[in-house]
């Protein structure tokens, strides 16, 4: 597996939409991030080739559907309610660019 | 009659029999909060105003004999995860210190529906990311046994509260151990229900598969009471529906335990475990033993490797669950962001501490191309592997026994020196998770020092009875309820 | 040096559920803003997604005519991306479990069959809506949790009519499965195009551009056309086509760069942890399957074979299942004639629908009473050009084709007596013109048969009017 850099970091920050204040900050993020993933690296230790992997803590026997029936809708006042930035009934975001 | 010192069942049955009012055990908890929180810091927001009302409203069906609800009366604490409709909830975060939700979790409808009265929302932290409390961006939590230790985490507040006598219970909730783990610091009782059991609309998600809300309380029976309301199926929760019909936890709760089949996994007593710990644990087998039930060594040879699998789980699903808060609809919102890439990564840079950053920027790392492959994959097929493990010792037994935690509850000091040393601690409480299995933890014990030792037990999906007539039964030879009276909470 | 074009189509579908897919949120085109939403469209901490019932038979419907395989186990993840009408910051999606795989369909060019390939047909939610101000955007979430249906084309399309076609026929067949509106005006069906050129001869495809804001077939075709030629130009000039999202611009008709893809995206798809796995299993197929109509292709066929209709009154008639419905109604339970019906039908029926955006059923109009009328024109009751004023009163208010030309007195005065004593008035009246008449001045005939209809007031019928006038002049 590669070497997890600053840089990728960084990166991977640009994903997440979070604002990295300055390299301190950056570092400081990455110990803890770049311990974890090497301590992963053991994981590699095992034959997993024939392995399912597990994506749910328990599987129900039957499917679980919901009956297509229409409820009452959330007020407008109560869907805007917590935010302050809206217009015309509708959220407000600056410009996309 | 100490208010505080009653159990859940002791003031249902005296607000039942008009021994007290409602509005009277409010009144003398409040009472208890205002003294000592300020030292435990356990509420982030009360609701003192709506508590009072609501019991003033409760004192007058009691007077006309209309008592209806299983918990009549009886004060509850919430963590500040699960939403409450119109009250502050806020994950400990500053996220979302003004988010005033206009639904109310599925938990807090049930309770609310069996009148039992909220007291306030519970200290946790932030976002349930952490197993010391200590990451709430609004406070950090005391531990009611002594001061300079941390209650644990990440429900610190709601183990504290329980603990300290501000509530008779409280909901936690429990991803790799934050129910059981701050009951075991604190003294308390504390169960991780089997995924599906507990409804988790309402439920702030930190990691969705792992995640389960759970009681804590001071008595094994009150907590096999307080699961019993708060379980079962939920059209909101497509997880919820299956098996979960048989809630009726307290019906042969003291039904004896002759031939129970006890497992101890021998790596839950390894090296990184605390000697204290393992004495306690050691004497809790023969306990158990004296009890008529067996109690044999077993293995899990894949215990080394749930931590590594459950925080690449967990981080992976908080990057997506996480990745709402955007500063749009709801929640903190950076000022003067001169576009949407501004808004987003000032909101979110500024809205999340270290911790939950940390665990976002790992999450992403770990879902992204390249990466899925070598690390979610495998670590979601480790967690088949742990699932086969438990599987195969719960086909030959009864219940798991051990630790809940490597260690009792440690000083602040400690924490600091060694940054990674909580990863250590959420060892034995994260396979339950992994798993989907109950667990619950129970003291067994305590240090020199006067410090709380908790013992897991970890049944099979569904079946929580079990687990509750266990440590019940064990509860009768070692009770931890009546100490707790003693805690002294630095006020007086 | 000669070109081919490799054209790929994701076609998106909004399927007609009661409530969203993953809420019981009510969906309703045009409402006010932020209305038809629950806790769960807000995308609130706490929520989580149920998944709605009829929208998966929706989808393995539209899968199951469209020729797919059915899924026997399926399952949802999370697409990862930020964007305002993206509220939880992921879409619930289906990656490698698509409920639908290996489909196709026919399409039909120069008098040719051609079969395009479909790789895969997945169920998610759609997003809601961001209108761009000057330096702001708004974002309504009513369309958020809507059941959406992708499909995916294979790279089989090599020509833009071919692309016409083949999402013409995607419309028809989806909208027959009755499983959604397919109205692009409205949204309900979207395109993009994926696009390629490669020289003749050469296996590997050229570096696709995807283009986006096609809101009608017709501008699919035109932008693909452009996008041709763009693409064409590039390499004919040296330079190499960038891997880039370009935007169809309807004034100009030309498609313009929007942004350059820098590798893939990457979106982070893991498996939904909301939702539990789906199994689908052989019973519940076939109870879908059972549910699913006569498809166009089915009733095209037998329009051309046993009803001997023209390809091109099959191909329109077939279009819309309201249509072909209407149509078979006439023609077999009212025992109308094929031709005729299917003129009325494509001519004044489409264009009264056409004019008025309406539906067949807003109309006035049975198989019953359009029958009727087609009738009455072949017994001569009314003439075509009354008919056409029959049509506008039935169109409207329905009724039936006799009662109709009665109440606007056209019924035609076939009763010979009655002719007969028309005739022989108007005559007595004219001597003189019967007199020119048979003097050779034939045009006289035509001012007395005039006189006769004007004494009916247009009402004789005047096949018999010439007939009896004739014989009575002779008797004089």
């Amino acid at each position: 597996m590669e070497e997890l850099d600053l840089k990728k970091i960084q990166r991977v920050a640009d994903l997440s939409k979070i604002e990295i204040k300055d390299e301190d900050e950056l570092k400081n993020l990455s110990t803890k991030i770049k311990s974890i993933v090497a301590h992963s690296e053991r994981l590699n230790d095992l034959d997993l080739s024939d392995v399912e992997p597990m994506t749910h803590a328990i599987m129900t026997p039957e499917n679980t559907l919901r009956e297509d029936k229409a409820g009452e809708p959330l007020k407008q006042e109560d869907a805007l309610k917590n935010t302050e930035f809206t217009e015309g009934g509708q959220f407000k975001v600056p410009r996309m660019i | 009659m100490n208010i505080n010192e009653l159990t859940v069942e002791e003031l249902y049955s005296k607000i039942h029999s008009k021994e007290i009012k409602p509005s009277e055990v409010v009144g003398a908890l409040f009472e208890r909060i205002e003294k000592y929180d300020g030292n435990i810091k356990a509420f982030i927001t009360l609701t003192k105003e709506q508590a009072e009302k609501t019991a003033a409203e409760l004192d007058r069906l009691q007077a006309e004999d209309k008592m209806d609800g299983n918990m009549f009366g009886v004060p509850v604490g919430i963590k500040d995860n699960i939403v409450t409709k119109d009250i502050l909830t806020t994950c400990a975060s500053r996220m979302l210190h003004n988010f005033k939700p206009v639904y109310d979790a599925t938990v807090m409808t049930k309770l609310k529906n069996e009148n039992s009265i909220l007291m306030g929302k519970l200290n946790m932290d932030e976002f349930a990311m952490g197993s010391t409390s200590e990451t709430s961006y609004f406070q950090t939590t005391k531990n009611p046994w002594n001061l300079n230790c941390s209650p644990g985490g990440s429900s610190g507040g709601s183990a504290a509260a329980v603990a300290a006598g501000f509530v008779p219970y409280a909901l936690g909730t429990d991803t790799g151990g934050s129910v059981r783990q701050p009951a075991s610091f604190c003294g308390i009782v504390g169960m991780k229900p089997t995924y599906g059991r507990v409804s988790r609309f309402g439920l702030i998600a930190f990691a969705s598969s792992l995640d389960q809300v759970g009681p804590m309380t001071r008595t094994v029976r009150d907590n096999a009471k307080v699961l019993e309301l708060i379980s079962g199926e939920d059209k909101a929760n497509d997880m919820t529906s299956s098996n979960n019909q048989d809630t009726d936890f307290l019906t042969g709760i003291d039904k004896d335990i002759k031939g129970m089949k006890l497992a101890l996994p021998k790596e839950f007593l390894g090296s990184d475990v605390d000697d204290e710990v393992t004495a306690a644990v050691l004497k809790a087998k023969e306990r158990f033993e004296s009890l008529g039930a067996t109690v044999e060594e077993v293995e899990m040879p894949n215990l080394k490797y749930v931590v590594s699998s459950y925080y690449l789980i967990a981080s992976s699903e908080a990057s997506a669950n996480l990745a709402r808060f955007d500063g749009i609809r709801y929640g903190y919102r950076a000022e003067n962001a001169k576009n949407l890439e501004e808004l987003y990564k000032k909101s979110r840079g500024e809205g999340f501490g270290d911790e939950v950053k940390r665990r976002i920027l790992l999450g992403t790392y770990v879902l992204s191309a390249g990466h899925y492959d070598d690390y979610y994959v495998k670590a979601q097929k480790l967690r088949r592997l742990v699932s086969n493990d438990v599987q195969r010792i719960l086909t030959d037994y009864d219940l798991i026994i051990g630790p809940t935690s490597t260690t009792p509850a440690h000083k602040y000091d400690e924490v600091e020196i060694e940054g990674t040393k909580e990863y250590k601690n959420d060892i034995l409480t994260i396979p339950a998770n992994l798993v989907g299995v109950p667990s619950l933890s129970i003291p067994c014990g305590l240090t020199e020092d006067n410090r709380p030792i908790g013992m897991q037990l970890i049944g099979n999906h569904f079946e929580e009875r079990k687990i509750y007539n266990a440590a019940y039964q064990f509860e009768t030879l070692y009770n931890l309820h009546e100490e707790l009276k003693n805690l002294t909470m630095g006020a007086e | 040096m000669h070109f081919e074009t490799v054209i790929g189509l994701e076609v998106h579908v909004e399927l007609k559920t009661n409530s969203k897919i993953f809420s019981n949120a009510p969906l309703h085109y045009g409402h006010e803003p932020n209305t038809n939403l629950s806790v769960v469209e807000l995308g609130y901490p706490g929520t989580l997604p149920v998944l709605n019932e009829t929208a998966v038979e929706y989808g393995m419907k539209a899968a199951m005519a469209l020729n797919m395989q059915i899924a026997t186990d399926t399952k949802f993840d999370r697409k990862n991306y930020y964007y305002p009408d993206n509220p939880k910051a992921y879409q619930i999606s289906q990656f490698d479990k698509p409920i639908g795989e290996h489909g196709s369909l026919d399409i039909e060019i120069d008098g040719k069959k051609k079969t395009i390939g479909i790789t895969r047909l997945h169920l998610e939610e759609d997003a809601g809506k961001s209108t761009h101000k000057d330096d702001y955007s708004l974002v309504d979430l009513n369309r958020q949790g809507t059941a959406l249906v992708e499909i995916v084309s294979e790279p089989d399309i090599r020509t833009p009519e071919e692309a016409y076609k083949y999402l013409e026929k995607i419309k028809s067949i989806i909208q027959y499965t009755g499983v959604s509106d397919v109205k692009m005006e409205e949204g309900s069906l979207r395109c993009d195009a994926n696009i390629s050129i490669r020289p003749v001869g050469q296996k590997e495809f050229g570096t696709k551009t995807e283009l986006k804001n096609l809101n009608s077939f017709n501008f699919v075709r035109k932008g693909l056309e452009h996008e041709v030629k763009r693409q064409e130009q590039v390499l004919l000039s040296g330079g190499v086509v960038e891997q880039e999202t370009r935007r169809y611009d309807e004034k100009t008709g030309e498609t313009v760069l929007m942004r350059v893809k820098e590798g893939a995206d990457d979106y982070r798809y893991f498996p939904e942890p909301d939702l539990m796995h789906l199994h689908i299993s052989d019973e519940w197929k076939e109870r879908v399957r059972s549910t699913i109509p006569a498809l166009p292709d089915e009733l095209r066929d037998k329009y051309i074979n046993e009803y001997d209709l023209p390809v091109y009154d099959a191909d329109i008639l077939t279009m819309r299942k309201e249509m072909s419905d209407f149509f078979s109604d006439m023609v077999e339970n009212h025992q109308a004639d094929p031709k005729l019906a299917s003129n009325w039908l494509m001519g004044s029926v489409n264009e009264y629908l056409n004019k008025n955006n309406a539906e067949l059923e807003d109309t006035g109009l049975t198989a019953e009473n359009l029958t009727g009328m087609i009738s009455i024109i072949e017994d001569g009751t009314i003439s075509s050009k009354q008919a056409k004023k029959v049509f506008s009163v039935l169109v409207e208010k329905g009724g039936t084709a006799k009662q109709v030309a009665k109440d606007l007195g056209m019924e035609q005065i076939s009763d010979p007596a009655v002719l007969s004593g028309m005739v022989t008035e108007v005559l007595d009246a004219n001597e003189q013109s019967v007199e020119d008449y048979k003097n050779g001045k034939d045009r006289a005939i035509g001012f007395l048969v005039g006189q006769i209809m004007k004494k009916s007031k247009g009402q004789a019928n005047p096949k018999m009017v010439n007939q009896i006038l004739l014989e009575e002049i002779q008797k004089r």
